[in-house]
């Protein structure tokens, strides 16, 4: 996942989303919440007022796509209504971000509201030691070349092409190489998120 | 196994979709099975956080991690007004401490110059009776009075040695007030420009000026 360049799997996503598909922005929001949490809790300073703002940018989101003509990358947009919103908050704390309330033709349109879970708070906080904790090992445990082709995705944000140029290996065992280093952390994380069950 | 096959190439290609590297029609494949298929959408949202975990996005930034945004927030939003630095009240004693001391230098300063401009031993008597008895230097560790306490008040006539030691010690206390650390502020006025004249003329060893001609020489009380 680039999230500096707008890719196809989100221009596909926004188109999907546009249209009505609900699911696709859900997607969109399972996609992005961690990085629009992540950049609006560097605006403020609590991690639940991080939430909330959070939560309202995916509404605003929502609500304005119709009107996102995509001149901008999708994260971009969303990058600039988080920002708006997180700076609003600021300029007005004592306004509380409201519990949005998705109307019926909101709510007909997908999984959004249902999707904003809370992580913030002592036990969202020792949740997350765990899943980083899991996450740590798992990675740790890798084989070299699993580990190797996932690092550079990961921290060095490089494309499959780019790895495979830098492994010395065809754009397919890097790929496969992903699928299967992140497969592995999967299955390390997939009892914590309480979906034990899942495919192999 | 047919069906596992398809399976394991469907999550490939959803992981390949979490990258932006699946091709099209790839692409709209696998976007098709996230919409009926509950299990493959839980995975997407899994790949998604292990990449958030990797990279340390998974949680936002609280000012309990980051102690440095306690108090302020974002540089694009309102900063809270800063904590007024609270100036420790100094105690009585620790305001009056340094101007006191600066003047009591000034004046064994005056009183050196006095003793080093007194050639002969019937005029140092009186001087260095005042000297060296215990007033004015704090009681710390001078040089040349603890003898003197067994006749407190009564001086004996020191020695060219005991006044040369004593001259010495005024000048570099005299010197090192000037320069103290309280500044101009708790400078006794007149200190330094005083002690430099006497060092430049005397060299700071303390050494004793040669002979004065009687000509030349000042008062008793010392140059003014």
């Amino acid at each position: 996942m680039s999230a500096d360049t707008d890719t196809d799997t989100d221009k596909e996503l926004v188109r999907r989303a546009r249209q009505g598909d609900g699911v696709a922005f859900d997607l969109l929001y399972t996609r992005y919440r961690h990085k629009v949490l992540s950049l609006v809790g560097r605006y403020l300073n609590k991690p639940e007022d991080a939430e909330d703002v959070t939560q309202e940018t995916f509404i605003k989101a929502y609500r304005a796509l119709p009107r996102f003509r995509g001149e901008s990358a999708f994260y971009t947009w969303l990058y600039r209504i988080a920002v708006n919103t997180a700076k609003n908050y600021l300029a007005a704390p004592h306004q509380r971000v409201q519990a949005v309330e998705l109307d019926a033709e909101d709510a007909d349109g997908g999984e959004v509201a249902a999707a904003l879970e809370d992580d913030t708070g002592p036990e969202g906080a020792a949740r997350q030691d765990e899943l980083k904790a899991a996450i740590d090992g798992a990675l740790a445990a890798l084989p070299e070349d699993l580990r190797a082709a996932l690092t550079l995705r990961e921290f060095n944000g490089l494309s499959y092409a780019q790895i495979a140029e830098v492994l010395e290996c065809p754009v397919g065992t890097v790929r496969s190489r992903i699928f299967r280093a992140r497969a592995a952390l999967d299955l390390a994380i997939r009892p914590l998120t309480g979906q034990s069950d899942g495919p192999d | 196994m047919l069906q596992s096959q398809a399976r394991q190439k469907l999550r490939e290609s959803l992981c390949a979709a979490v990258d932006g590297e699946a091709a099209e029609l790839e692409l709209r494949r696998v976007l098709n099975a996230l919409n009926d298929d509950a299990e493959l959408r839980a995975e997407w949202t899994r790949s998604h956080l292990i990449s958030a975990l990797l990279r340390g996005e998974n949680r936002a930034a609280s000012g309990a991690e980051r102690p440095w945004l306690r108090g302020e927030s974002a540089e694009a939003g309102p900063r809270a007004p800063a904590p007024k630095p609270t100036r420790r009240r100094e105690p009585l004693w620790e305001r009056w401490a340094w101007p006191a001391a600066g003047a009591a230098a000034a004046a064994v300063a005056a009183l050196a110059v006095v003793l080093a401009f007194l050639p002969g031993d019937d005029v140092r008597a009186p001087a260095a009776e005042v000297a060296i008895t215990d007033g004015g230097l704090g009681g710390g560790g001078n040089a040349g009075h603890a003898a003197e306490r067994d006749t407190p008040g009564l001086a004996r006539t020191p020695s060219d040695a005991d006044l040369r030691r004593v001259n010495t010690y005024m000048l570099r206390h005299a010197h090192q007030s000037s320069m103290s650390r309280t500044g101009v502020a708790h400078m006794p006025v007149g200190t330094a420009p005083f002690a430099k004249v006497l060092a430049a003329r005397d060299g700071i060893s303390g050494e004793r000026p040669a002979a004065i001609p009687a000509s030349n020489r000042p008062g008793r009380a010392g140059p003014r």
